[in-house]
């Protein structure tokens, strides 16, 4: 069974003094969850800091994926917003950079030095 | 109609011969008797409180003396003088009996319908007894009429020595004692009657037998389903609350001999059962479940309520004619009922919650008529508790029947229990109609996806010369999305081997249907493209907007017969060689962007050099707590230099999740004999899958 997917959204300070947006996801992500996930990304409207917080995913599968990079590919189309991705586990960072994720959002280990770098 | 006027006129005869004043009070003259039966109607002479002399014949029980009185015979004590009387109190009539010429003066009663447990005396002899008196005193839930034999008589005084338990919170305060004017007769002419009484209830009981055993059927039918499907919990909780009317006729519908204790005792935590059914029921089927708070007030108001039935029943087991703990007993009882009827409400609740949802007809019908036939239930059970104090009407109005059909009463609580069994007969009806609709599609599609599936899958495959190759396939229970194939190109004199190994996102027809449109691109780019990068390019462009939204992970190698090895990736996960991972950046995969750029690279193969090719589906096996296999594990299997089939066992050890492949190439010594391996399991085995 594939716990549901889950987002709440709150704001962060970068370092540079910004405000960052915050999407935290929880439960796994899977086809089930496209709803949920592009729903929370189109509520950004022009949010220019976002940063993805998948500390609280256990696992996503090769659909979940797929509509992660169908978010990023639509904020890089869109050109408004500059996306972080932090609280991945090692085997999913190693995941993301290998279907090529890190070219269109920087990937960080924890949520402070995602802030760091923005 | 003849035996009435003949025994009026005896009578009045007798009254005018016996004019003179008598001590005693005037008894009941019955001449002839043994041709039928007489109700032993009139006064009868009563007196509260026990004692062993209110037995014997000559005591002087005239009205007015002693304490004794005269009551009907027809109606309990506390719709006369006595209401709320508890306790044993005494009935006496005198009998002047002369049979019929040429009977055997042998004589039976019958008494019916008299609270709570009784002893009968003729002439101050112990006769027979219905139940037990006190202390520890017993008396049976419902009883058929009893008859006792009380052999020859001629006069006499009959006596009754009657108990009325202490009051429950549902009690009236109009109980005890008669409620049936006892009838005398002939053995055979009072059995005749007993059976005739006995026959009008069983007739009048039929409808509720029948509907009781579908409620049975139900019962069952929806426990064994659940068994085998337990994520259907509407089909439990529907067991669970059929399971409330079928017991509930084993205790009180049947006239089984358990003592009223039992009956009401095991009665409150079978209504709390029925009650908890009927909100878990009323949870599934109106999709409320999603709703946490709810669904967890439910489960805790369904502890209290069982609880508290449960207490409220064991009290049973007390001895509520001991004195010292009545009042104690009664308002502990009180609490209780107080409790679970308030718990009772909570499916209003319920569907007020539910009633802004759309849910097909069905549905609806089996939780509104499974909400009326409780409801009425509780109502009633409610209007009814404290009624020695409220003297409320509503409780014996709910349960009057409606109309009759054949002696068979249909009350409010018949007809919505006919109700839910006929919306529960359609539900059950339409949902197989859907889920065998559902499952002919599933199963087509299935059929369709793995028949494409087996086109796909290679039944063997081609050496490459100076190389062993092995390699393993093993689909998950659905239609996956891996695919490889071994293309042998010849190009300017020079043979070798194209590898093309990949993944499409999800499952089912949709993905099998991609693989196929995959592989025959590949195909077809090999016969003039001996790049990888180009064939990646060219798949990739044939993809665009093909994948709705999904994408596919692919890796294409180029073995040339001199070791060389030219590589180029599109997301998929990079292959070992020997113990390491080689090292390629990171690609969108497949059909995401239509100008993507994919690079090559290229390395040289030494003899005993061992390439690991694999899907994500050996990366990711799962155990049931959740861990992966994850690149860690990998490393160290790959330091191993395993075959494909031996990679492919650890994974599927540790827990298959999805497709696995694994691939393995190792360089062979020049001259030595190529070989290539490939385990999958047996098309009909994957038929059998699907």
């Amino acid at each position: 069974m594939q716990a549901a997917t889950k987002v709440t959204q709150r704001t962060a300070t970068a370092a540079s003094g910004a405000t960052v947006t915050v999407l935290s996801f929880c439960g796994d992500i899977s086809s089930a969850s496209k709803d949920t996930v592009l729903g929370a990304y189109r509520s950004l409207e022009n949010a220019s800091r976002v940063l993805l917080d998948f500390t609280s995913v256990e696992y996503i599968n090769s659909s979940g994926i797929a509509i992660i990079i169908q978010m990023l590919l639509d904020a890089d189309k869109a050109g408004t917003h500059t996306i972080g991705i932090f609280g991945l586990s090692p085997h999913f960072q190693k995941v993301f950079t290998m279907v090529g994720i890190s070219k269109y959002a920087a990937l960080h280990p924890d949520e402070n030095s995602s802030l760091a770098a923005l | 109609m003849r035996n009435s006027l003949c025994l009026a006129l005896l009578l009045i005869l007798s009254a005018i011969a016996f004019a003179a004043p008598e001590p005693q009070p005037a008894p009941l003259v019955i001449h002839e008797l043994g041709k039928g039966s007489v109700e032993l109607g009139g006064p009868w002479q009563f007196h509260l409180g026990d004692d062993p002399a209110f037995a014997a014949a000559a005591l002087d029980d005239r009205t007015g003396q002693n304490g004794w009185e005269e009551l009907k015979s027809d109606q309990s004590w506390g719709s006369q003088t006595h209401p709320g009387y508890i306790g044993v109190a005494w009935y006496r009539k005198h009998l002047h009996v002369s049979p019929a010429t040429g009977l055997k003066p042998e004589f039976s009663l019958l008494l019916h319908d008299i609270d709570d447990a009784y002893e009968l005396y003729w002439n101050g002899v112990l006769v027979g007894r219905n139940g037990k008196m006190p202390p520890h005193g017993k008396h049976y839930y419902d009883q058929p009429a009893q008859t006792f034999n009380l052999g020859e008589m001629h006069d006499g005084v009959l006596a009754l020595r009657v108990w009325k338990q202490a009051l429950s919170s549902f009690d009236s305060d109009q109980l005890g004692g008669f409620n049936a004017t006892p009838v005398l007769g002939s053995p055979e002419v009072i059995a005749a009657t007993k059976a005739e009484i006995d026959y009008e209830w069983l007739r009048g009981r039929q409808y509720h037998f029948a509907i009781t055993t579908l409620y049975a059927l139900v019962m069952v039918l929806s426990f064994l389903s659940w068994l085998r499907d337990r994520s259907q919990r509407v089909l439990l909780w529907m067991a669970v609350f059929c399971f409330g009317p079928v017991a509930a006729i084993f205790l009180y519908g049947l006239r089984l001999p358990f003592s009223w204790d039992f009956s009401v005792g095991w009665g409150q935590p079978v209504l709390a059962l029925q009650d908890i059914g009927l909100w878990f029921l009323l949870l599934w089927l109106l999709e409320l479940d999603e709703n946490r708070w709810l669904t967890r007030i439910t489960r805790g108001i369904a502890v209290v309520n069982l609880i508290s039935a449960s207490l409220d029943g064991s009290m049973s087991l007390l001895d509520w004619s001991n004195p010292a703990i009545t009042a104690a007993v009664q308002l502990a009882d009180a609490i209780f009922t107080a409790i679970t009827t308030i718990a009772e409400f909570w499916p209003l609740v319920l569907l007020a919650y539910a009633a802004r949802k759309r849910l097909d007809p069905a549905r609806w019908a089996v939780a509104i008529s499974a909400f009326l036939m409780e409801m009425i239930l509780v109502v009633r059970v409610a209007a009814t508790q404290g009624v020695r104090f409220t003297h409320w009407t509503l409780g014996q109005r709910i349960n009057l029947p409606l109309f009759t059909v054949l002696g068979n009463a249909f009350t409010a609580a018949t007809l919505a229990q006919t109700a839910l069994l006929f919306s529960i007969i359609y539900a059950v009806y339409r949902n197989a109609r859907e889920e065998h609709q559902r499952r002919t599609e599933m199963e087509q599609e299935l059929k369709s996806a793995s028949e494409l599936q087996q086109v796909l899958i290679p039944e063997s495959l081609p050496s490459i010369s100076g190389y062993a190759v092995t390699s393993a396939y093993r689909p998950a229970q659905e239609v996956g999305g891996d695919f490889f194939q071994i293309i042998s190109i010849e190009r300017d004199g020079r043979n070798s081997s194209l590898i093309i190994l990949g993944d499409v996102s999800g499952k089912g027809l949709r993905a099998a249907m991609s693989v196929s449109f995959i592989v025959g691109t590949a195909r077809t780019l090999a016969e003039r493209h001996s790049s990888p990068a180009e064939i990646l390019s060219g798949i990739n462009r044939g993809l665009q907007g093909r994948l709705r939204g999904g994408f596919a992970t692919c890796l294409v190698v180029r073995l040339d017969g001199d070791g060389r090895c030219v590589l180029s990736n599109a997301g998929h996960c990079a292959p070992f060689l020997n113990e390491h991972e080689i090292q390629l950046p990171g690609v969108l995969p497949l059909g995401v962007v239509a100008d993507a750029r994919y690079e090559e690279h290229a390395i040289q193969l030494r003899t005993g050099d061992h390439l690991v090719l694999y899907t994500d589906g050996l990366l990711e096996a799962r155990t049931n707590a959740g861990e992966l296999f994850s690149f860690e594990r990998l490393t160290r299997l790959m330091a191993r230099h395993p075959n494909a089939e031996q990679a492919l066992a650890e994974a599927q050890t540790f827990g298959q999740q999805d497709d696995i492949t694994v691939l393995t190439v190792t360089r062979l010594a020049a001259g030595a004999e190529s070989s290539t391996q490939f385990i999958a399991p047996p098309l009909a085995k994957l038929r059998a899958i699907a």
